[in-house]
This record gives C-alpha cells, sequence and structure tokens, in this order.
C-alpha cells in the first residue's frame, strides 16, 4: 500500500508512460474488418427494447482451424469457450455450442461450407454461426457466416483480422458484429466500466471491461478517490481526490497521457457531470448557503450556478440532449430526485415515493432516469419514467447503489452490497439477467459506464 | 473490508509512531529547543526556540495516508456527534463545543480545521454534502463562542473515514461526529 502522497506533477510523469501502454496503444493496434460478402439486411430480429423480450437461440459451430503454429492462448477449444461465454454474457442468447452440437465435422462443412440448417433447426436453433480462424505469424483472422435457420440461408459474413498481440479487441470486434447483426445496434464489447476499488487498501479508480476482463488500475496516488465519471469521447475520466486534504477535481487524459488538477476550490468539488458535447462539467460545490451545482468550463472556469439555495442541490446527470439535468435536493429535508432545464428554471420534484432517493442517471434514450433509492431499509436500484408515474424497482437483494447506463441504454451497472462482499453488477434495463462484473475481492463501488472505445481510433 | 481497514490502522500506527519518535528523541536532546510541527502544507520542519510548557501536554502529531501535510490532535479537543441524516448541534455536542472553544481561546495561534464525518449509510455523494454541513454547524458554533473565524477551517469526508468499521447503530453513532485537528500552532 502506497502511503506517501505524491504530488499532482510527480503523479503526471510517473504514469505518464503506464497510461499510454495500457490505454493509448492499443487503439493504434492495426485492426481490419473486411467483408467477404455482400450479403446485408436492415432486419432487426431482437428488439432488446421490447417489454417481453425473449431470449434467441443461436447454435455456435466448432471453428474450422488453419494456424502455422499453435499459440497456447488460441486454441479451438478456448476460441468456441470464449464466445460461447461472451455471447451468454449479454443477456440476449441461448447458446447452444459443444457437445449439444451433432457433429458437423465432415468433408462437406470443411471444404464446401455446407451447413446442415435442418439438422440445428430440430436443436431448437434460431440463428447458426460457422467460423474459420486462421492464425498466420502474428496475425489472427475470424472469418463467420451467420445463418438464419427459418430463413434457411446466409444473412451476415465478413472477414475480421488483427494482431494476436491485441487478442481482445478482435474477439471484441467480432462478438460486436455478431451482436449488430441480430439487435441491429453495436455490441457493447468495445466499452469499460470506470469504479472505484479498495483493492489496494484505499479507494483508487479502476477500469474493467464490458466483459468482466482486463482489470486495470488507473490511480495510484494513496488517497482517497471518489466518483469516476467518464467523458463522453471516451478520453478522459474526471474524480475527486483528498491529496491535498481538499476533495479537489482531477481529469485523467488518456490521449495526453497525464492527471491534472481541475477544480481546487475550498469545500467540495464533486460529483463530476460531463455535458453530453463534452463542453461542460457540472460539478457540486460550496457555497455559504450550503451545496450547489456549477457549470465549469474546460478549463475549469466557473460558467454559472445552476441552483440556489433551499437546502443542498448535489450529483448532476444530463439529459442524453444536453437541455435537461436531473439532481438531488433535500430542500424538503429529504434527499429527492430532481429536474430542471440547463440555465437553471423550470425544477421539477421528480420522486414522492421514500425519503431517501439519490445518484440520478439519466437514461441514454432520454426517456426514463435511474437512481438509487432507500425502499425498507435498503437502498434499491429504480427507474421512474419523466412524468414520475412508471416506477420499476429493479433490484431486490443487498444494498444496490450509483446506477450507470450502457451508452445504449441497454444495461444498468451499479454497486452491490450484500455480506459476501461489495462488487459492480450489471443487469438488463428492465432489471433481468443479472451478473457480476468484478471478482469480490476489495469493495468495489461508484461505477462509471464508458462510451464505445473502439470509435476513438477514428 | 475489515482486512483493509486493520491494514489501515497498522500503517497510521507506524507512521505515528515513526513521527513522534523523533520528536521525543530531539525534545530530551536538547531541552530548551522543541521542534515545531510541520504547517498543513507540509513545508519542511521549523526550529523553534520558544519555550514549550502546558501547550505540549495533549498534542500529538499525525498523517493521514494519502493525504499532504502532518497536523496535530489534542486531546482537549473532542468530537462532537450528530443524528442521521441531521447536522444540527445537540445539547450533548454543545457542551463539549463550549470546552473545545475554551481551550481554542487559551490557545490563541492555533489554526484548526474541523472533519465532518457520516456513517455509512446513505450515498458517498450525499455523505460529503452531509459533512460539509455538519463541519459548518460546528463551525458556527464556535465562532459565536468567540474563535477567530480565520483560525477555523472545514473538511468533509463523508462516510470515508469511519472511526468505527462495524455495521450496527453503536458504530454508526461514533462515526457521525466532527472531529477536531490542529493544522498549525
Amino acid at each position: 500500500m502506497c502511503i506517501l502522497a505524491k504530488t499532482p506533477g510527480g503523479e503526471k510523469i510517473n504514469r505518464k508512460n503506464k497510461i499510454i501502454r495500457n490505454f493509448i496503444l492499443p487503439l493504434f493496434v492495426f485492426f481490419a474488418v473486411l467483408a467477404v460478402s455482400s450479403i446485408s439486411e436492415a432486419k432487426v430480429y431482437l428488439d432488446i427494447f421490447s417489454p417481453n423480450i425473449r431470449k434467441i437461440n443461436i447454435a455456435i459451430l466448432p471453428p474450422r482451424w488453419h494456424d502455422n503454429f499453435v499459440p497456447k492462448k488460441i486454441t479451438p477449444f478456448l476460441f468456441e469457450k470464449r464466445i460461447t461465454r461472451d455471447l451468454w454474457i449479454t443477456g440476449f442468447f441461448n447458446v447452444i455450442s459443444g457437445k449439444e452440437i451433432p457433429s458437423p465435422v465432415t468433408a462437406a462443412y470443411l471444404y464446401h461450407n455446407h451447413i446442415d440448417l435442418k439438422k440445428y433447426k430440430n436443436l431448437g436453433a434460431e440463428f447458426v454461426l460457422a467460423t474459420t480462424v486462421g492464425i498466420v505469424q502474428n496475425s489472427l483472422s475470424i472469418e463467420y457466416h451467420l445463418y438464419d435457420v427459418a430463413l434457411s440461408k446466409e444473412i451476415a459474413g465478413a472477414r475480421i483480422k488483427g494482431s494476436i498481440k491485441a487478442l481482445d479487441r478482435v474477439y471484441h470486434a467480432f462478438e460486436n458484429k455478431i451482436i449488430y447483426h441480430i439487435t441491429g445496434s453495436d455490441g457493447l464489447f468495445d466499452t469499460k466500466i470506470a469504479f472505484i476499488s479498495t483493492l489496494p487498501g484505499n479507494k483508487e479508480v479502476y477500469t474493467i471491461d464490458f466483459d468482466g476482463r482486463n482489470l486495470k488500475r488507473v490511480t495510484h496516488n494513496g488517497s482517497i478517490n471518489l466518483s469516476p465519471r467518464w467523458s463522453p469521447d471516451g478520453t478522459k475520466i474526471a474524480f475527486t481526490c483528498y491529496l491535498r486534504r481538499n476533495p479537489d477535481l482531477y481529469i485523467i487524459d488518456f490521449i495526453r497521457g497525464k492527471i491534472s488538477l481541475f477544480s481546487h476550490r475550498t469545500g467540495l468539488n464533486t460529483a463530476p457531470a460531463w455535458s453530453p458535447d463534452g463542453r461542460y462539467l457540472a460539478v457540486t460545490m460550496r457555497t455559504p448557503s450550503g451545496s450547489e451545482i456549477f457549470l465549469l468550463d474546460r478549463r475549469g472556469r466557473k460558467v454559472k450556478q445552476l441552483t440556489k439555495g433551499w437546502g443542498d442541490n448535489l450529483s448532476a446527470s444530463w439529459s442524453p440532449d444536453g437541455k435537461k439535468i436531473a439532481f438531488v435536493s433535500n430542500r424538503t429535508g429529504h434527499p429527492q430526485i430532481y429536474t430542471m432545464n440547463v440555465d437553471g428554471t423550470n425544477v421539477k420534484r421528480l420522486t414522492f415515493r421514500g425519503s431517501y432517493n439519490v445518484s440520478p442517471a439519466w437514461s441514454p434514450r432520454g426517456d426514463k432516469i435511474a437512481y438509487s433509492g432507500i425502499l425498507d431499509g435498503k437502498f434499491q436500484i429504480c427507474t421512474i419514467s419523466l412524468d414520475g408515474n412508471a416506477i420499476h424497482v429493479l433490484t431486490f437483494v443487498g444494498n444496490n447503489q450509483s446506477p450507470t447506463w450502457s451508452p445504449d441504454g441497454r444495461y444498468i451497472a451499479y454497486s452491490q452490497a450484500t455480506r459476501q462482499g461489495v462488487d459492480i453488477y450489471i443487469m438488463n434495463f428492465d432489471g433481468n439477467f443479472k451478473r457480476r462484473l468484478t471478482r469480490g475481492r476489495g469493495k468495489n463501488t461508484m461505477p462509471s459506464w464508458s462510451p464505445h472505445l473502439e470509435n476513438l481510433k477514428k | 473490508m475489515k482486512g483493509g481497514e486493520t491494514m489501515k490502522r497498522r500503517n497510521l500506527g507506524v507512521f505515528i509512531a515513526l513521527l513522534v519518535l523523533p520528536l521525543f528523541i530531539t525534545v530530551s536532546c536538547c531541552s530548551k529547543k522543541a521542534v515545531k510541527p510541520t504547517t498543513g502544507e507540509g513545508q519542511g520542519k521549523q526550529v523553534s526556540t520558544e519555550k514549550q510548557g502546558v501547550q505540549e501536554e495533549g498534542l500529538e502529531k499525525k498523517k493521514y495516508p494519502g493525504i499532504q501535510g502532518e497536523f496535530m490532535e489534542s486531546k482537549y479537543l473532542k468530537d462532537i456527534h450528530f443524528d442521521f441524516d441531521k447536522y444540527n448541534i445537540r445539547p450533548d455536542a454543545a457542551a463539549i463545543l463550549k470546552k473545545n472553544a475554551e481551550f481554542l481561546l487559551a490557545h490563541p495561534t492555533y489554526k484548526i480545521q474541523i472533519e465532518g464525518h457520516c456513517d455509512e449509510r446513505g450515498s458517498v455523494e450525499y455523505n460529503l454534502v452531509l459533512g460539509e454541513r455538519r463541519a459548518e454547524s460546528a463551525k458556527k458554533y464556535l465562532i459565536n463562542l468567540g474563535v477567530d473565524a480565520n483560525r477555523l477551517s472545514t473538511i468533509s469526508y463523508g462516510e470515508e473515514m469511519p472511526l468505527d468499521p462495524r455495521h450496527n447503530e453503536e458504530a454508526w453513532a461514533k462515526n457521525r461526529r466532527c472531529h477536531f485537528i490542529i493544522l498549525a500552532k
């Protein structure tokens, strides 16, 4: 455990190389998607936002394998296991693979790409995924063909190629493609979740991939770090840190490879919320009359005080169109969720049920706000429609806090505390299919979901 | 959680020992001179020839891991406690604040930081705000008792520094507090 505090300047220099190695380099690794067949239909097979979502049955055939050496990290067995697991964690699929697949390894399959779809129809499969994996030197290529069993035809196919040094990225691109073909929107395998972990003893900022792999420690200051929030372009994380004996706001810039002090007014500089265009941060700060939400520009200058008087106002979250802000206020004596226009006008109270509702997170689809509220003495994640009428309670076990939406609004990540530990979980937006993301070591809290990071290389 | 806490405590203990030990050695070696504690900004040590009498009594040098600068604690500056989700000064807290004010008026050079703390219930961000309120109400109370406002700064640690890591009413009652530290003498 690091006890000696580093100055922000020292942090800057020491961390630079590490940040570049961990975050920047992978973005520029050679990577390509080549279309091998022009079959592409705009049809959406699975509307993930429909009220009664049903899982889709997909059969994954054993990969056809071509390599001139066998790297331990990529074998047909590991490949199949990984694809099966990754498609399963999206919560959209029942995966039929491995021993459940009647032997497809026939000469017709291997050499003529002939697949007897009827055979898989009998297994209940609606889709069949066939892959050919080629490894030449340090390059991995995955050619895939996706078949619609009912239509008895191929609906998509492509070849994805990349370095085996960036294995995860090749897999992620491939998996995102499959999700796209079936749901009509991009998969989330190129997104990360930032959070606070007590793994080193104190609270530091960490990131983890959507699939639960690739846990990385981002801050190393040995201090108390809180409220990490990704910028909308995915190049920065804002967070609060006590290094200078004040809760100051810092920004990690992954492109420039440095951490800098952003706002250090005496008192709170916390709960940073990036505007959707990335130009402003709505920050909770101290005033003589209590805590208020201020708008800061890119250089940390105060542009405007958004809330005034009537108790404390905190924890801003922007609407996706950037016109409104949800926040917490205790003006009636207890914390409740409110909304207002970005200029501070048109303040409306949204939550009336319960006496402790906090941590609003505006859905990327704009139609509802997730928050955590105390019900029967425990925190639960809820969503509420903008008119305040439709409230859904999504969690039931333990204390659940800090909801954060996936960039497409399909999932909510949150922190769950039970006797077993404190971990980050992901569930579908309707509360179904909960899965644990972190591994039960340390207390893991305050998740913030990144935007798509693959776009960064463009 | 508990492992982390004990480790933190142990490290803190070692730290205090390391910091306090040389203090004693210096004081006993050259009895006329006393080492003045570093200021809150941690800008190196100053040596003062001023005689340290009763003032030195009950003072303990400390440092929080991961937070710059050292500070002192006095056994005469006692914590005050609050009700859940409240920041008003209770009668028991008012009695303690009166004694704290007497100590501060007797030591007019001391610069004090009032730390607002909360129990673990509630959201981290809301507890930061609540901790600020608690520290500010203690500050106002001390000002009303005649302590110069310029000597008093406040900070909120929310639920980040529990005194008692357990998850029960007794622990929560201990953790909802204001703690007083001496940043400079």
